[in-house]
């Protein structure tokens, strides 16, 4: 070490760094900065506020740009400020600031001139337009009517609005002596084009799927709703990030009490900010402690439009996928939209098929262990000692087998999920072969546990809901643990208890049982469906408006047939 | 209590009468009353239904109204309470009857190295669960399960058609009048329904229908005690009847379909499981709601587990079997009575008032 290195400066050596936390979080710390301003008359004073608001020295998107507006041979200081990325700048260009700098007819306009006349219908005589009382009024208007040629175009006071509006891909003119700022609709952001659904594919039916903007996404409901009576009402939620949300319905069939209490909901929310319909489904839900899905989610229009038609209500969340339906109950979580799609014997059949598959999810492993532990006289004598033989060489207990088995079809399948698709196919059939086979020669487990294992992770693909099918997944495990514990003992007090627990669920003021418990109208079997032209009435629990969907006779010309012939 | 309809209210009666029939009463009556069981059965059903339109005439002043209430309107809050505190204790001593039975019977069944007080207790934590579920999801969960325990006992006496002796409903008098009538009387108490159809019309939507519900519910537990009545009589001999612990479980051995299908107990036993986690339920939420209408407490869900508790230590102190069998011959049914003539003798007492008044007030 040479004498110098001792006064030059060195760095530290173990680069350390921590963030200190705050121990005591207060409710203060739920106030939020509010916007209370109003636009200013004074250029520079609007200029410094939005530069400070929105940081525009660090920010590198925000772009304010000034210049000159030519309105009446007169020119005034004005800015515009959009965000980068975000709107359109040929639209910008061409329809924004071409008309406002460039000389033209529209800006060199002089008001004396006698072509323009207002016409008197009280007097009815064509008066001159007046323009000398109220000359900033004028000044705004000027530019509104007659020098921003945008079809969404609006005048702005609030600063709070403005920003908003800047931050969803707005831009905003702001001209000196004026006290009002003009919002102009430049949105130009790449977003995905409408596309097929992922998660719920059907053969037979329509092939679209929502997408993150929520303006194409109430354009596709209003598109297939088709009626003047669907109601879309904007309401924003979250303190910082204003995430825009849509409340749809139909106004002459949804119930009024689930409207309103939907938007009591909705209005009350207290939080920083909102990114997915899965965390508004959260905090809307009337109770999370059971895992129990509640609300219904669906990236498909036409599944929503069923929805309301029926009279329920949809909620959208700009940058989210999904919509949300309420009120849900258990047998919407279990019915797939090519239901309707399809013959009702198919249908029918298909529902079955479900409804045997969320049985065996939610107790075939349970049942197993129950029967092999407790009540072997179930089995046949020759089953009985298949499955003993086969058990024979295994040196574990049944649980354990079988948890081993369960809590590895769940990593194949996360693991599945987390892979790229290409490898995730491959990863599930190496899982599913190859492990199982080798546990089976390795003496780990017996083959027909791979048998119950495999039958219950198919039935669970079936599921069509994927929240309903993870709660099925985490039920199932509490089921085994009964079974193993006291067999069919404890596989009962857990039917009892479960079902027990599904009926006391309300979503949005309807049981989650319905139309079974409480039954209203009858003892049929509402689960499965009616023909189409069966289907008179809509469903009693959702108290919707009209009850009657269609007339008795639906398909008439079957009818007056009928009755030309017994003529 | 949220407000129940008309179909969920039918089903409550007859998930209590269940509970003792299948698990106490068809027994008694098979063993006491030999051959005539049968009868006995149609004659207690016909007593059941007429002192159920009884109750329900009587209700017909006080409609919408607790049956506690009326004891409070006819003698004042002591009376209330002292009537409050019988009636607890009746559907305390009950349940715990009922669920000391079942545990000794999955004792003997399936359990043998396990000791009973954590089946008990196994029990009394689902009676726990189930009170303390909003919206009433117990009693809409007793809808739901009642007609597949109906369809299961109808089963039972189906499947077992080709094994039916029916030399058995000979001699058709068996002891003779007076054990098939007179005393057989006493067999009423396998109708424990009635004693609930008392606190029934406060929680109903529609008190109008109340009559309607009783009656139907009635018959319902009637046809019930008669399939079961019949299968183990037409079953089994008077040896076998007096002396196993749960002849109705015996007879599902008997049940054979195909040769896959050979024993079907224990899928009776899940069936039987949750029919008494239903009665349970049931009893104890009653009780919950008794309490809280002699004392101040407005929510019950606070003491729901320590009232479970409490039915836990009543049925863990019933440890011999003697003493169940002496507690469900005689005492169940001496209280059965003692409970029904209270309960006649205030809404009786209680009309004749309000006509005295009536008669006052139009003075």
């Amino acid at each position: 070490m040479k004498i110098m290195d001792i006064f030059k400066y060195k760095p530290p050596e173990n680069y350390d760094f921590n963030i200190q936390t705050i121990e005591n979080a207060s409710v203060q710390d739920l106030n939020f900065e509010t916007i209370e301003e109003k636009v200013f008359l004074s250029y520079q004073k609007n200029l410094e506020f939005i530069q400070s608001k929105f940081n525009s020295l660090i920010n590198s998107d925000i772009v304010i740009r000034k210049f000159k507006i030519i309105c009446k041979n007169k020119q005034y200081n004005s800015f515009l400020v959009y965000i980068d990325g975000m709107t359109d700048s040929v639209n910008i260009n061409d329809f924004v600031l071409k008309p406002l700098m460039l000389r033209n007819k529209s800006n060199t306009y002089i008001e004396e001139n006698k072509s323009i006349k207002k016409f008197n219908y009280n007097s009815k005589k064509n008066v001159s337009h007046t323009s000398n009382k109220n000359a900033k009024s004028d000044l705004s208007n000027y530019i509104y009517t007659n020098l921003i040629p945008n079809n969404n175009l609006s005048k702005q006071t609030e600063f709070s609005k403005i920003i908003s509006d800047i931050n969803s891909g707005n831009c905003v003119l702001f001209v000196d002596t004026l006290n009002i700022a003009f919002d102009i609709d430049a949105k130009g952001f790449k977003q995905r084009n409408i596309d097929r659904p992922q998660i719920e594919n059907v053969i037979k039916g329509p092939q679209e799927a929502f997408v993150e903007n929520i303006r194409t996404n109430t354009s596709l409901l209003r598109r297939l709703v088709n009626n003047q009576n669907l109601i879309i009402e904007s309401i924003e939620i979250g303190n910082l990030s204003k995430t825009k949300c849509a409340l749809c319905y139909i106004q002459n069939i949804a119930n009024n009490d689930l409207i309103a209490e939907a938007k009591y909901r909705l209005n009350n929310i207290s939080i920083d900010s909102l990114i997915s319909s899965g965390e508004l489904e959260q905090l809307i839900q009337d109770g999370s402690s059971a895992a129990i899905p509640q609300i219904l989610s669906t990236e498909r229009p036409d599944k929503c439009v069923k929805g309301m038609y029926q009279g329920r209500a949809v909620i959208l969340v700009n940058g989210n996928p999904y919509a949300l339906i309420i009120p849900s109950v258990l047998t919407d979580f279990l019915a797939s939209p090519e239901d309707s799609n399809l013959i009702p014997v198919y249908a029918n059949f298909l529902k079955a098929i479900r409804l045997l598959a969320f049985l065996v999810t939610l107790l075939l492993p349970g049942m197993y262990i129950a029967i092999t532990n407790f009540h072997q006289e179930l089995f046949p004598t020759e089953l009985l000692f298949s499955i003993l033989v086969a058990r024979e060489n295994v040196p574990f207990p049944i649980i354990f087998e079988l948890l081993l088995m369960e809590v590895s079809f769940e990593l194949i399948r996360e693991g599945g999920l987390r892979t790229p698709s290409a490898i995730g196919s491959t990863l599930g059939i190496v899982g599913a072969l190859i492990l199982g086979d080798a546990a089976v020669s390795a003496n780990v487990v017996s083959p027909i546990l791979i048998i119950v294992v495999a039958i219950t992770g198919l039935s669970s693909f079936v599921i069509p809901n994927f929240s309903f099918g993870f709660h099925l997944r985490i039920y199932r495990f509490i089921f085994t643990i009964l079974g193993y514990i006291c067999g069919f003992l404890g596989i009962g007090i857990g039917i009892y208890v479960y079902l027990a627990i599904l009926c006391s669920i309300k979503s949005f003021g309807v049981s989650y049982l319905s139309p079974i418990s409480p039954n209203i109208s009858g003892f049929s079997l509402k689960y499965f469906i009616p023909p189409f032209w069966k289907q008179e009435y809509r469903n009693d629990f959702l108290a919707s408006k009209k009850q009657v969907s269609q007339s008795k006779y639906s398909m008439k010309w079957k009818k007056e047939y009928t009755d030309g012939k017994n003529k | 209590m949220e407000k129940i309809n008309n179909k969920e209210a039918i089903s409550l009666p007859i998930s209590c009468s269940l509970g003792i029939t299948v698990l106490v009463s068809s027994q008694i009556i098979a063993s006491h009353c030999l051959s005539s069981s049968l009868i006995n059965t149609g004659y207690i059903s016909i007593l059941a239904l007429v002192l159920t339109f009884i109750i329900c005439k009587l209700y017909k002043r006080f409609i919408g109204i607790s049956f506690l209430d009326i004891t409070e309107f006819l003698g004042g809050k002591i009376l209330k309470f002292l009537v409050g505190i019988t009636f607890l204790f009746y559907f305390t001593f009950t349940a715990s009857i009922v669920l000391c039975k079942t545990v000794n019977c999955l004792q003997i069944v399936y359990y043998p190295m396990t000791h009973p007080n954590y089946t008990v207790l196994l029990f009394a934590i689902t009676a726990g669960i189930a009170c303390n579920l909003k919206n009433n999801g117990f009693l809409r969960a007793t809808f739901i399960l009642v007609p597949i325990v109906i369809i299961a006992i109808i089963f039972i006496f189906v499947g077992n058609l080709k094994n039916f002796n029916y030399e058995n409903i000979f001699p058709i008098m068996g002891n003779g009048w007076n054990t098939t009538f007179l005393e057989g009387s006493t067999n009423l108490f396998t109708f424990g329904g009635i004693t609930y159809i008392l606190f029934l019309p406060q929680n109903l939507k529609r008190p109008d229908k109340f009559m309607s519900v009783s009656i139907i519910s009635t018959i319902i537990s009637s046809a019930l005690l008669t399939f079961i009545t019949a299968t183990i009589i037409l079953m089994f001999n008077r040896n076998v009847t007096s002396g196993q612990l749960f002849p109705l479980y015996i007879a599902v051995r008997y049940i054979e379909f195909g040769t896959f299908f050979q024993r079907l107990d224990s899928a009776f036993l899940l069936i039987l499981n949750i029919a008494i986690c239903s009665f349970l339920g049931i009893y104890a939420n009653l009780c919950l709601e008794i309490i809280k209408e002699i004392s101040s407490i407005s929510d019950t869900k606070p003491i729901s587990f320590p009232f479970v508790l409490l039915l836990y230590a009543c049925t863990i102190l019933i440890d011999a079997k003697f003493e169940l069998e002496f507690m469900q011959n005689q005492f169940l049914k001496v209280f059965f009575f003692v409970i029904l003539t209270l309960g006649l003798a205030i809404l009786i007492l209680a009309n004749l008032k309000k006509s005295l008044k009536g008669e006052i007030r139009n003075e």
